[in-house]
């Protein structure tokens, strides 16, 4: 072998061998969650690299335990309506701020994107006053509303840049058409604008899915909390007993329908986050 | 069908005049064509015309009816963009049908869908395109996807037609076809077209008439030939005509009723034809345009002479640039299977009635008329 060779294959397999360091670190802690979810007892002190004694007690708990089936319906309602909201917000937003002209537009999407650098502990005081005020308290739109300050900046200023891509002629066209701008935005448009809009979206439903701080201050029943909180708050038979199991199990339930979701749109995906970059 | 008139119209872009007081008549039916280099606001009165722009100034109507204050389709307008701007998520039937269903949406008494259905069949059939009905523009050639935007434009039934550039984006083949193609949908509908392009070319074979644009301003106004043979200006002598005219500086040394000697201040003197010397004193500095094809090399004494420096075979004919005193080298047109080879010394005849002159301020004295309008080459 020639020494051009051995060097190609050390530097070959190095690169595998770091690909498989980055895989263990990204799945091994959701492997493990699977693998404690599926133990009970005192098995869950055990090192074991697949249980034993696999048992679905877990799930049957975090469901006998507390309303968990309410508690994922409502994290569900509060993720999509929070989606189609700054959805469709940002995607009349867009249209203002990426084809019309007016004074002061630069100045304006700056501010949007400043919303988003405040802590959400910054403004969960103010954020509580107005919820209260609204008498929305312990109520799921408090939640769907106070999320729009983390989706919207972000989902605005990414439609705003994909649809300052869409040429020019294209609206004209509509418009000598007899197009209204809320035809050119929904009928030309928002079809072509299919990738970015699932790839904002998705994030939105993330963000929304996994936020935990809000959702803990604006909620005060049980029926009433989302997922995160949920698991956060259960608890084990007495103060000193931490039901990792349960928790596990829930976490796991919870994780399931993001990794699907995106799986699913894995392809539409890639093509939003790069679709700016090369004309369509 | 409209007729359509605009006066004193205007448009700025912040501080930039892309149009000062244009006022222009265009007849029902007529074919007009803008044509301009590029930035001389041919587009922008097109935009006018189309409702895309708000005026600055002035007034537009259509049939004597003010559209000035209108969206873009309640003045009945249909526009051809340069990009052709097809809906790149619908097919070519949608395409098409598109505008019909917004129309028929904004109307309370529905017209039938069947009415529809028949009308953009019906176009497709004009255009030979009803086997594409079902594509999406992305699966269509450059020439289709053109069809399908002029179909889009038909089957509206506008009032008017307005094309900006719509063939710059073709081939050279399909561009002559495509013209030929545009000329007799015009015989066919009867509607007034305008037609915007920076291709003299495709200007002197479409239009019933050509407006020329330069920096905001028309130019001139008129009927292909009456540009070539009659411009008005230094400008339009220069745009109208391919190769471009060649023009030397001259001073009057003798004029009588209907002619006048030049001074090129190289060469012999040269005499050319006028309508009128009344405006002419012996002395004045004047601009002498010659076309190319109006020159040809003479075995005989000449009243120009030079070196040619370039050759250009066209295989129909031939261009040689001779160097002729220090300006612009001088342009003529010569036979296919010239004899002339770069290097040569070549003697140059100017037929009088050929000459093209200009005043100090670039305007054009009147020429007269041979009978041009027939076109007799001579020479």
């Amino acid at each position: 072998m020639t020494p051009r060779r051995i060097k190609r294959l050390i530097g070959r397999g190095a690169f595998y061998l770091l690909l498989l360091v980055i895989g263990l670190y990204t799945v091994f802690p959701f492997y493990w969650a699977v693998v404690s979810s599926l133990k009970s007892g005192s098995a869950l002190f055990q090192v074991e690299f697949w249980p034993a004694h696999p048992a679905w007690d877990n799930y049957v708990a975090v469901f006998r335990e507390q309303p968990f089936g309410r508690n994922i319906l409502n994290s569900l309602f509060v993720a999509v309506s929070t989606v189609a909201l700054s959805l469709s917000l940002a995607l009349a937003a867009a249209y203002a701020l990426g084809r019309v002209r007016f004074r002061g537009r630069g100045l304006l999407l700056a501010v949007i994107l400043g919303v988003s650098m405040f802590p959400q502990i910054a403004v969960l005081s103010g954020m509580f006053e107005l919820i209260s005020g609204l008498g929305l308290y312990n109520n799921l739109l408090a939640l769907s509303f106070s999320y729009l300050i983390f989706t919207l900046p972000f989902t605005v200023w990414v439609l705003t840049t994909f649809m300052r891509e869409l040429p020019q002629e294209l609206e004209e066209a509509a418009i000598v058409d007899g197009a209204t701008p809320f035809t050119i935005v929904t009928r030309v448009f928002m079809p072509l604008m299919g990738p970015a809009l699932v790839t904002t979206g998705l994030l939105a439903f993330i963000a929304a899915w996994n936020e935990f701080l809000f959702a803990l201050t604006f909620t005060l029943t049980s029926d009433m909390r989302t997922v995160p909180v949920a698991i956060a708050l259960i608890s084990g038979a007495s103060a000193y007993e931490l039901p990792w199991g349960n928790i596990m199990a829930a976490s796991v339930i919870v994780t399931v329908p993001l990794i699907a979701l995106v799986l699913v749109f894995q392809r539409r995906i890639v093509t939003g986050l790069t679709a700016g970059a090369i004309k369509g | 069908m409209a007729a359509i008139s605009m006066h004193a119209v205007g448009k700025t872009f912040g501080k930039t005049a892309a149009v000062s007081n244009v006022a222009l008549d265009i007849h029902d039916g007529e074919f007009a064509v803008f044509v301009g280099p590029s930035g001389c606001g041919k587009s922008t009165l097109l935009r006018l015309i189309a409702g895309l722009e708000d005026v600055s100034s002035g007034s537009i109507a259509f049939d004597g009816q003010d559209v000035t204050e209108q969206a873009p389709s309640e003045r009945g307008v249909a526009m051809v963009f340069q990009s052709y701007a097809l809906y790149p998520h619908m097919n070519v039937y949608d395409n098409m049908a598109f505008g019909l269903k917004l129309a028929q949406s904004n109307n309370t008494n529905k017209t039938d869908r069947q009415g529809m259905d028949q009308r953009v069949r019906e176009t497709a059939r004009i255009l030979q395109i009803e086997h594409l009905l079902a594509r999406k523009p992305r699966e269509l050639s450059g020439g289709q996807r053109q069809r399908v935007a002029i179909g889009r434009a038909i089957v509206r039934q506008p009032r008017v037609f307005l094309f900006d550039e719509p063939l710059s984006n073709l081939d050279a083949a399909l561009r002559v076809q495509m013209r030929i193609e545009l000329k007799r949908l015009h015989r066919e509908l009867g509607t007034t077209m305008i037609y915007v392009t920076h291709d003299q070319v495709e200007a002197m074979t479409l239009a019933d008439r050509i407006v020329v644009l330069n920096e905001g301003r028309v130019e001139q106004i008129g009927a292909p030939l009456e540009l070539y043979h009659h411009p008005r200006n230094l400008f339009v002598a220069g745009f109208i005509g391919s190769p471009k005219m060649n023009f030397m500086s001259a001073i009057v040394t003798a004029c009588d009723a209907q002619q006048v000697t030049l001074d090129l201040g190289i060469g012999r003197p040269i005499i050319a034809a006028v309508a009128d010397t009344a405006d002419l004193k012996t002395g004045a500095k004047v601009t002498l345009g010659l076309r190319p094809e109006h020159l040809t090399d003479t075995s005989g004494e000449g009243q120009l002479e030079g070196e040619v420096i370039a050759l250009e075979h066209l295989g129909s004919e031939t261009y040689a640039y001779l160097a002729c005193g220090n300006g612009e080298p001088l342009v003529i047109k010569s036979a296919a299977d010239t004899a002339i080879k770069v290097g040569q010394r070549v003697s140059v005849a100017v037929p009088p009635q050929k000459c093209y002159l200009f005043d100090e301020t670039g305007m054009a004295l009147a020429r007269r008329d041979f009978g041009e309008w027939n076109v007799i080459e001579v020479g």
